[in-house]
């Protein structure tokens, strides 16, 4: 049997047969490896068009299952192709949907309402979230491209535990249309892989102007560039980003990565703490929430409760089918949005977001990209950390992309007691291309 | 004292629906999309530039200003026919207004719900996500006859822009009686239940501040099971779709037309034709005609534009059209010429038109009489109706340039 | 007083806390607007963008059928309660 973990240019320079008996096989790993329920849906008989791809369960793929891994949309069947995925289903092979907590509402990635997904290395431990299904089956071989999404770190905390990689895009710059939103304002769909260049491969096929999305912006990327080096770039190093909470063996092994590339590093600093940031997203993004959730009261389509009255029904279907999590987020976000509490809360919570991105344009006058750990933690065990806002913090890193629209990718760059630990490059809106090959040159580097 | 204030909602029409482009064919087609039926991961498309272009131009036929942006908010609550559980409507696109006295707070644009029936427990989205105006007033108006005015005038508004076709009006009524508080009834479908409800309403003042619903069938209001003081839509700036730019499309206030138009014809006229879509077509037609010209020409072209389907806006005098007025004026051509000339202008046909001058009217009589030996004979015998198919005859050889009323005085004439 | 305002704010939801469950989500949303605490307020803007509106131009979609075979309980055209 072929070598599993091969890069993704091989896999995809592939030929036909070659390409059968390794789906064969990796739908094979996927029995076998059920137990990391990293599959919430298994397609049976995928027609084989290119290279296996997971598509996380928020994401809408026509006729398949649907249901964001909550217990309110079992049974419900995608009514449409999500744009991002159209853009890919004639050259792979749909394997399946991966699971994820529960309408992308995690940072464990253990939390699906259909099963508890485990770290690929430890069972006994989370695999990052909230697109852990993807970040296990890419880890494990079953998939060989994934599409994930991410909000506030959903793709890059799982490639980080896991150790593959994740990429947020710009925002504005891949369609949302298909994916159930979390929070508009900061939701992206994207690529995971095992390697910078599979990551390069579903960019440039994903992005584009989508008259589905308003948000999207019409640019056109130089892929061209893509596997050419960058000459000297300047780092901007956030120094808030390498100390506590940060664990100090991932802030070190961070640090001496840097410099294994020709580069200029510069010691950076914003005014707005990072917990400040954290939390105004955890008042920002419930608000959105709240509003994307209105639609889920088993009325039009779902599981529907009990109740002979619409409103009962509504309360039943809520009540009884969102997770815990789910309703944390809407009652808080139901609670920040009313004409009581939007002043205290949620106009100040924008104004922070936009301190931050004023704060952070102006250091990329003077840098070419930012770099930090990915995560402030290693994966840690199911029921060690289970206070919400403890769970909240681990968000604590990956918070600057999305406050600022900008592109995030995490890459492994070694490990810490035995535990895949990943570096994030952020670039600046618009600079996906640039921070592709930045992060391909370290993942050379490293190797 | 009575005040009564409205929120009246009308379909603008267009071609599809506010945020997607399903149709907005109001009949029981189904007309669903992921979009109008808030399938989980939809979002709106770019909002539709002739609701917008409709709404302005409402607006400024109201006297409102204008706005130079206008931004989509998220109105929330949970209902059967609200797939989203929340419902797109604008900021303002104009605001201070006036119409038959009352003022205008504010026209902007809203998405419409599905059909919900309660009684049968259904739901039909067909509906969902078709546009609708919103027109807010003051609370200026006094009594049933006040709002009945109102309406009347509103109604005048939306058939000189051509902005409706569906001619349906859905208010929400609110009534405060002396200094009680607002009741709001929501909903009220029809002019008769409007009325109704200000009957229901204004007896007495209210306690506090009420929302209540109409049922149609009961002529009844009720209290909705909602406490106004608990409802609380959490508007948000929705996120999905970015500010969109509007500017003034030049569209005058409908008042202030009609008393143009009102000073130059007498008031019935000039609503008709203002009401008709034919201001465009009175424009030109005013310097070349008298006005007891263009009250005798305005019952005659409307009546052929409808029969043709033909958008009154869309008619616009040509010189053929001049000519004839000119010919019939001077009695060159006779009220059934000229007609006949209108029509052929419409249908695209060449003019035929000959001068009744030129007509030997007592050869062409000759002529038919000895053709129509038949008919003759019946005449004679006492079948005095086919007079009619002889004078048919005779103007099929005149070209309609004689009289028909002449032709069969002249011919019983020779037939007796 | 935040006790109050959750509790309104999940009937505002169409939330039904369960006996035990209320008095945890109550505690754990008191943690959460604790921590959360009092946000300073910024001035800087966020410019946002304009959209062009779209021609008025209908299609039938063409995947009715997918949407109404979603509907929980359904009769022909419509959705039942």
């Amino acid at each position: 049997m072929q070598d599993l973990m091969i890069p993704t240019k091989e896999i995809l320079e592939m030929e036909k047969d070659d390409l059968e008996e390794r789906i064969r096989y990796q739908l094979d790993l996927a029995e076998k490896y059920r137990d990391f329920h990293s599959f919430v849906y298994l397609e049976e008989d995928p027609a084989v068009l290119g290279p296996s791809l997971g598509v996380k369960d928020n994401i809408s793929v026509k006729g398949k299952p649907l249901t964001s891994c909550s217990r309110i949309l079992e049974g419900y069947i995608g009514t449409y192709d999500a744009t991002a995925y159209s853009k890919l289903k004639s050259d792979t092979t749909f394997l399946g949907k991966t699971s994820c907590d529960p309408f992308g509402c995690g940072s464990s990635g253990a939390t699906s309402d259909f099963g508890r997904t485990k770290h690929p290395l430890d069972p006994s431990r989370v695999p990052g979230g909230s697109s852990g299904g993807n970040g296990v089956a890419l880890s494990l071989g079953i998939v060989d491209l994934a599409l994930g999404t991410d909000t506030f770190g959903s793709a890059r905390a799982p490639a980080s535990f896991c150790g593959v990689v994740g990429m947020r895009p710009s925002y504005g710059l891949v369609s949302r249309y298909g994916l159930l939103d979390l929070s508009m304002s900061l939701d992206t769909i994207t690529p995971m892989a095992r390697d910078v260049y599979g990551i390069a491969w579903l960019l440039e096929r994903i992005y584009g102007k989508d008259e589905h999305d308003l948000t999207t912006v019409d640019i056109k990327l130089d892929f061209s560039q893509f596997p050419v080096d960058l000459k000297y770039p300047r780092i901007g190093v956030l120094t808030d980003c390498f100390r506590s909470p940060v664990d100090e063996r991932i802030s070190r092994l961070v640090e001496k990565t840097i410099p294994k590339l020709d580069v200029d590093i510069v010691e950076v600093e914003i005014s707005t703490s990072l917990d400040l940031l954290v939390k105004a997203y955890y008042t920002i993004m419930p608000v959105e929430f709240a509003s994307s959730m209105q639609r889920y009261s088993g009325f039009l389509y779902g599981k529907r409760g009990k109740g002979t009255h619409f409103q009962e029904i509504a309360i039943e279907t809520r009540s009884d089918l969102l997770s815990p999590e789910l309703k944390r987020r809407i009652i808080l976000g139901t609670a920040i949005s009313t004409r009581e509490l939007r002043d205290k809360y949620y106009s100040r919570a924008l104004s922070i977001f936009s301190k931050v991105r004023e704060e952070v344009d102006k250091i990329f006058k003077d840098v070419d990209f930012l770099i930090s750990p990915t995560m402030p933690v290693l994966p840690w065990r199911f029921d060690e950390i289970v206070d919400p806002v403890e769970i909240y913090m681990m968000d604590i890193l990956t918070g600057i992309p999305p406050a600022c629209g900008l592109p995030a990718i995490s890459i492994p760059v070694g490990s810490v007691e035995g535990f895949p630990v990943g570096m994030q490059i952020i670039g600046p809106r618009f600079g996906d291309v640039d921070v592709l090959r930045l992060a391909r040159m370290y993942e050379e580097g490293i190797a | 004292m009575i005040r009564i204030g409205l929120e009246v909602h009308v379909h603008p029409m267009t071609e599809s629906k506010l945020f997607c482009s399903c149709p907005t064919s109001l009949e029981s087609d189904v007309s669903m999309c992921p979009i109008c039926t808030a399938q989980p991961g939809a979002k709106p498309m770019a909002p539709n530039s002739e609701a917008i272009k409709k709404a302005v131009m409402l607006a400024e036929a109201l006297g409102c200003k204008i706005e130079e942006k206008i931004v989509f908010l998220r109105k929330h609550y949970f209902y059967p026919d609200l797939p989203a559980g929340f419902q797109r409507t604008s900021t303002p696109v104009g605001t201070g207004g006036k119409l038959a006295g009352v003022r205008i707070r504010e026209v902007h644009l809203e998405e419409d719900a599905g059909r919900y029936d309660p009684r049968k427990g259904l739901v039909n989205y067909s509906r969902a996500g078709v546009p609708l105006v919103e027109i807010v007033t003051e609370p200026d108006m006094h009594s049933k006859d006040d709002v009945r005015v109102f309406l009347s005038r509103l109604s005048d508004v939306l058939d000189f822009l051509g902005f409706w076709n569906d001619k349906v009006m859905r208010a929400d009524v609110n009534i405060s009686v002396d200094h009680g508080e607002r009741v709001e009834v929501k909903e009220v479908s029809t002019i008769k239940g409007i009325m109704k409800v200000i009957e229901l309403e204004s007896s007495q003042p209210s306690k506090e501040r009420v929302t209540k619903h109409f049922d149609e069938a009961r002529q009844a209001t009720k209290i909705a099971r909602e406490k106004e003081t608990e409802m609380d839509y959490r508007f948000i700036p929705d996120p999905d779709i970015p500010k969109i730019k509007i500017s003034p499309t030049g569209q005058e206030s409908y008042e202030e037309l009609f008393k143009k138009v009102a000073a130059e014809i007498p008031e019935e006229i000039a609503r008709t034709i203002l009401v008709s879509g034919l201001y465009p077509a009175y424009r030109e037609m005013k310097n070349r005609m008298e006005p007891e010209e263009i009250i005798e020409w305005i019952s005659i072209i409307l009546g052929d534009l409808k029969y043709r389907n033909i958008d009154p806006r869309k008619f616009i005098p040509n010189p053929e059209f001049f000519m004839i007025v000119d010919k019939l004026r001077s009695r060159e051509i006779t009220r059934y010429q000229a007609v006949s000339g209108f029509r052929d202008i419409l249908d695209g046909k060449q003019l035929k038109l000959r001068s009744k001058k030129s007509v030997d009217l007592d050869k062409v009589i000759t002529d038919v009489l000895n053709e129509e030996g038949d008919a003759v004979k019946k005449y004679a015998r006492g079948k005095k109706t086919v007079i009619h198919y002889l004078v048919g005859s005779v103007m099929k050889k005149t070209g309609g340039s004689i009289d028909p009323k002449k032709i069969e005085r002249e011919l019983k004439k020779r037939l007796e | 007083m935040v006790k109050e305002m959750i509790k309104r704010a999940a009937k505002i939801a169409r939330i039904k806390l369960a006996d035990g469950e209320s008095e945890r989500l109550a505690v754990e949303l008191e943690t959460i607007f604790d921590w959360i605490g009092d946000l300073p307020r910024f001035e800087t803007k966020l410019e946002k963008e304009y959209v062009e509106p779209r021609k008025d131009e209908s299609t039938q979609y063409a995947g009715v059928e997918e949407i109404k075979s979603m509907f929980p309980k359904r009769r022909g055209d419509y959705c039942r309660i």
